[in-house]
């Protein structure tokens, strides 16, 4: 019955991600956590738990279906993290009610949200690439099999090492098989009310560490929703990817982690000013870009390398350059991972 | 080296769809490096900003613009990527940021709703409304697939779960079969078919789909020697050239779906187990 599908997707999409979120809370500056940064920061750890459990049942299952041990294992998993963030952080919870004071400017905002996640579900965008995406999504979620079938023809296939461990497919997959509904159903209308909310709130949380005023970041993700609206002058840029092909990982890379990675970074330099020698967060972060594309992987660590190279001009001090190669050490495993699953 | 940076250009230009887009950009970095400024003791964390929304992004623009740097980028990876560093920069948010940096310094709300104003009509402008693409279409259905294409498969699908079948799609159908069943089998699928990556392999049975006119006894001759056969269902188009009628070849029509005919190949087994 719907009734149960759409409570198991409020279950695994909201309820699971949050509990998630509110354990990585404790690596957040207290004037950091809200709502929005622990749903935002929930979904990328939530991303990269998945990414460190299945990696094994790929690598080591190859040529057997392994889907359903994948699913139930990351089930357990992923609730047992999220039931310990309720349980430690429950005396947080009631200070994460929002307030929506001045009410004009949030209406505005969640109004451009609606109106993209209205016209994303009534809208069919054609794309090659999504022939080999939900292909694979479903081909996990049917037979069992990660990566070992054409995604095109359904014959048997050589692993495909270049594609394969940006398992968001896998991941998208696994809520279908969590909900009862199709993998195509998942990827072209459930992933628009996951991946558009979630990216504008990660541009909020970025543009919050310069706009402090509450109606300010309403009228900020109203502009940003209509720059997402009207991004089509170029089939190339973020916003035409996140809008018209939501469901791909590089969809995700560009228009969710490549802005959220503004934020992490801001807030590693204030850690990184009170001393805090570990880079938590930029380390947990490091899974879920590999789950969503290999090459944006690559594309993050430029970015997070330059900005702490110029950081460490500005400091005088070549620290910032080692606390960002340490951040990257789950990156620098999964390029291990990826050479060697090339051979 | 005069190539690359002609060809950098060219990426850069076509990624933004002109320059309108970039020159709001460019625009905004140069006004967040006037705006973000604090006093003494905020200098510290602004210095941080400015590093995060101006000149990393400075950097990057400057790195993608230099030859060694598209030359090491064509050894690493797919040089056709190369246009995915630009989605380092963070146009739309400084864009809106600055626009809103300019909305609170505004003094009285009018003023402030005109600013907002004027910077949403820039960034429409500067823009091309995205659900008005030619790759756009209204969904017919959750699965966002043609609704024919899923009733053309679940006429040919197997009742028994165990079982999957082969068919022959035409080339306009193949992306959407596996997304919607993996219990059907394709001769050939979108590698075959996608423009990109013509010339790269070979299949009998996609040469004569894709042929001006089919010719029944090639097509027939070709899918049942397929090695990914043996093909049990052949979908062809109701308006499509054939050099006869399909039946006179011994297949037997099943189904008429969405402008297609579905025949089946009596000489093709029931299915092949999972």
């Amino acid at each position: 019955m719907i009734i149960f599908k759409l409570i198991s997707l409020i279950f695994w999409l909201g309820l699971i991600p949050f509990g998630i979120g509110l354990l990585v809370s404790l690596f957040l500056p207290e004037k950091e956590i809200s709502i929005l940064s622990v749903t935002v920061s929930g979904y990328m750890a939530y991303w990269s738990l998945f990414e460190i459990t299945a990696l094994p049942f790929l690598l080591l299952g190859k040529g057997v279906p392994v889907f359903d041990s994948l699913s139930a294992v990351f089930a357990v998993l992923s609730a047992m993290v999220s039931l310990s963030g309720y349980i430690l952080r429950r005396g947080k919870l009631r200070g994460l009610i929002p307030d929506i004071r001045p009410v004009f400017p949030a209406i505005l905002s969640f109004a451009v949200i609606a109106f993209i996640l209205v016209m994303n579900t009534r809208t069919a965008f054609f794309d090659g690439d999504e022939a080999y995406y939900t292909g694979q999504a479903l081909a996990a979620q049917q037979t069992g099999y990660l990566y070992y079938r054409s995604p095109y023809t359904g014959t048997w296939a050589y692993f495909d090492s270049r594609h394969a461990l940006a398992m968001l497919p896998v991941w998208e997959a696994f809520i279908g098989k969590m909900s009862g509904l199709h993998a195509a159903v998942i990827n072209h209308t459930v992933m628009s009310f996951v991946m558009i909310p979630l990216s504008m709130g990660a541009a909020a949380l970025a543009a919050g560490t310069v706009l402090k005023k509450r109606s300010s970041l309403c009228i900020f993700t109203a502009l940003y929703g209509a720059a997402l609206v009207f991004s089509r002058m170029s089939i190339y840029n973020r916003g035409t990817f996140l809008i018209t092909r939501t469901s791909q990982g590089k969809a995700a890379a560009a228009g969710f982690f490549m802005t959220l990675l503004l934020w992490l970074i801001f807030i590693s330099m204030e850690q990184y000013r009170e001393n805090r020698t570990f880079p938590l967060l930029l380390m947990l972060s490091g899974p879920a870009v590999g789950l969503f594309s290999s090459l944006a992987l690559l594309l993050c660590m430029m970015f997070l390398f330059t900005a702490f190279a110029l950081y460490a001009i500005l400091k005088k001090s070549l620290r910032p350059l080692i606390y960002a190669g340490l951040s990257c050490v789950p990156q620098f495993l999964y390029l291990l991972l990826y050479m060697g699953a090339g051979s | 080296m005069t190539g690359i940076i002609r060809t950098s250009i060219d990426i850069f230009r076509e990624f933004g769809g002109g320059y309108g887009r970039w020159i709001l950009y460019f625009a905004a970095l140069i006004y967040l490096l006037y705006a973000l400024r604090g006093n003494e003791d905020e200098n510290e964390m602004y210095r941080e900003k400015r590093i995060i929304f101006i000149w990393t992004p400075l950097v990057i623009t400057l790195l993608f613009f230099l030859p060694p740097f598209y030359i090491l980028y064509s050894k690493v990876t797919d040089i056709s990527t190369y246009y995915r560093i630009l989605w380092l920069l963070p146009s739309e948010v400084t864009v809106c940021q600055a626009a809103v940096c300019l909305v609170e310094k505004a003094g009285k709300p009018v003023i402030k709703a005109a600013v907002a104003i004027a910077a949403c009509a820039l960034i429409i402008l500067t823009g091309k409304y995205t659900y008005d693409s030619d790759i756009a279409s209204r969904a017919e259905n959750p699965y966002h697939l043609p609704q024919y294409v899923m009733d053309i498969c679940d006429e040919i699908a197997p009742a028994d779960g165990r079982y999957e079948v082969c068919a022959v799609f035409p080339p306009e159908l193949v992306y959407y079969v596996r997304q919607y069943r993996t219990d059907i089998r394709l001769v050939y699928g979108r590698e075959m078919v996608e423009p990109a990556w013509a010339g790269e392999g070979y299949n009998g049975v996609y040469n004569e789909m894709a042929a001006p006119v089919i010719n029944m006894d090639s097509l027939l001759r070709e899918a049942r020697a397929s090695e990914r056969g043996p093909v049990k269902y052949y979908i062809l188009g109701n308006e499509r050239e054939i050099d006869r009628d399909p039946r006179e070849a011994g297949l037997i029509p099943q189904a008429e779906i969405g402008g297609y005919t579905v025949y089946r190949d009596p000489e093709a087994e029931a299915g092949t187990e999972f």
